[in-house]
Parts: C-alpha cells; structure tokens; sequence
C-alpha cells in the first residue's frame, strides 16, 4: 500500500484510506 | 560420492539452476525443468494485472519440490530491489532472493554501488542474498564483506549467449571469496555451462539458454549433462597445458629402427 510492504500479520490491524494506492503482485517468469 | 553443495542452511545436490522467462509456453517450460534436474527455479515478482481473468498461474506448472528463488529482476536502483525482496518474501517463499540492481539497460550490467547498497539491508533482515553482479573480484569481496550467502558473477550479459568471456576474472573471483561462486548470465549452449564447472564454480544458473533453444527440452537435458561432465572435470583435474607434443605412445621399439 502507498509501495510500502504490508505484512500477513498486519492484515488484520490494517486500515485503507482515500486515496491509498494498492500493488497486488505475484510471481511471473523470470530467469 | 555425495557432491552435494549449500547455501546457507539449503543443502543441493543438482548443480544446475534455471529460469522461468522466456519459454514459449508453461508446459514446454515443465518438461525443460524436469529435464534439467535442476532443485532450484528463479521467479520474478511483478505486479497482478487484474484484467487478465483466468490467466494461468506460473506456479501451478513448476514441478512439485523445486524450490523457488525470488529475484529482483529489472529493479534500477536499490531502493526497488530491496521492496520487491520483501514483497517476494511476503509471498511465502522464504528467506532466499537473486539480488539484481540493473546499472544499464541496454546491457543489464549490474549497478554494483546499488547492489552492494542493497545487499547489506537485506541481508541485515535476515534475507539469504544471492547477488548478480559483474566478473569483478573487488565487488564480490565487498558483497562478502556485507554477509551475501554466495556471488553471481555474470559469464556475459544477460540472455547473450556469449560465454564466458572472461574466465581468468571467475577464476580470481574464486581465489578473492569464501563463498559459494555461481556464474550466471551469458551462458549459451553445454560448453558454456561445461565450462564454468570446470573453472570451479560450485553451480551455475540460466535461463535463456535453455527457454529460447529450438527444443528447450533437450537443451535443459544437454545443459544438465554439461554441468555433470563440467563438474566431474573439475573435480578430477584437468592436464596442464603444454606449448609442445607429448607423446601417447612409446618412444621406444619402434618398427624400422
């Protein structure tokens, strides 16, 4: 969120905002 | 003879590392991987596109007890590289990442100031820090110094196919370091990778090599064979070279004298 790393185990305690920015991102080919 | 070699507390008995870029299709890609009996398969992290529905999952075709390295491809500086190691960490693959701080994009040297950089956050958070970087002696010392579980220098620019342009650098660069040395990048066909083994290099990793072959399944069967063969040579001791013949056959007894 906002290109800081949320954590699993920050999840929970989390809260979004107006306006944040949200990455979701998962593994693709690469060498 | 057990030959197995680690990296950290990761303990492999296969030689050989490859990539999941570039292959003209996944299933293509699996056969290629199980060709090459390699453990270890790189992945890089990218973000989701979310209108691409039903797009099909890079992990759902890499075979069953490869263990997967994160890397930090195409990251232009170390404040890139360091986000995408914890966002691949964050993705449940452990402590392990293919450090990559690109300097240049037309040859993806390393930017070894950013690498370097980069290298002693992660490792400081506990990442096990396998950097590419270039056939540089001094650089590796200093991603030794700052804690990297092993070196990655570059055989020749990435995707190349060149070879080992510079073995005299490799073989410095093993003398410099107590780490594991793995060349990666540039390698071209089996020679190549046969090659690097026989300099000493404990494994190799490749990508294109295999991924863009006319058959990436028996290249990866003919990289795998490669690296063994390399290997082996190492390992039993190459003859010296020699400016003049040595003969084979006795001297000695010769008919017609």
């Amino acid at each position: 969120v906002n290109e800081t790393v949320v954590t699993k185990d920050r999840y929970e305690a989390h809260r979004l905002g107006p306006g944040d920015s949200i990455e979701i991102v998962a593994f693709v080919g690469g060498g | 003879m057990s030959d197995a070699w680690s990296i950290g507390k990761q303990s492999f008995t296969s030689r050989l590392l490859v990539g999941t870029g570039k292959y003209p299709d996944f299933p293509t890609m699996q056969r290629a991987l199980v060709a090459s009996g390699a453990e270890v398969v790189t992945v890089a992290v990218r973000r989701l596109d979310l209108t691409k529905k039903g797009a099909e999952s890079l992990l759902e075709w890499i075979p069953k007890g490869m263990r997967l390295l994160p890397n930090t491809a195409a990251c232009f500086n170390a404040d890139e590289a360091i986000r995408t190691a914890r966002l691949g960490r964050e993705l449940e693959m452990g402590d392990l990442v293919k450090l990559e701080v690109i300097g240049d994009r037309r040859t993806l040297f390393p930017d070894v100031e950013g690498l370097v950089q980069a290298a002693r956050v992660l490792v400081k958070e506990g990442f096990t820090v396998l950097p590419y970087t270039n056939d540089d002696p001094v650089t590796a010392k200093k991603l030794e110094d700052v804690g990297c579980a092993a070196v990655m220098p570059l055989g020749a620019p990435i995707g190349s196919g060149l070879g080992i342009r510079n073995p005299y650098n490799i073989r410095i660069i093993m003398e410099t370091v107590k780490i594991p040395v793995l060349v990666d990048a540039g390698v071209g066909t089996a020679s190549d990778a046969a090659l690097a083994m026989e300099l000493g290099a404990v494994a190799v990793l490749m990508n294109t090599a295999i991924a863009e072959a006319k058959d990436p399944v028996l290249m990866a069967e003919a990289m795998k064979a490669g690296i063994e063969a390399g290997r082996k040579a190492f390992l039993a001791g190459r003859i010296p070279m020699k400016l003049h013949a040595a003969a084979s056959s006795p001297m000695t007894g010769l008919i017609g004298t």
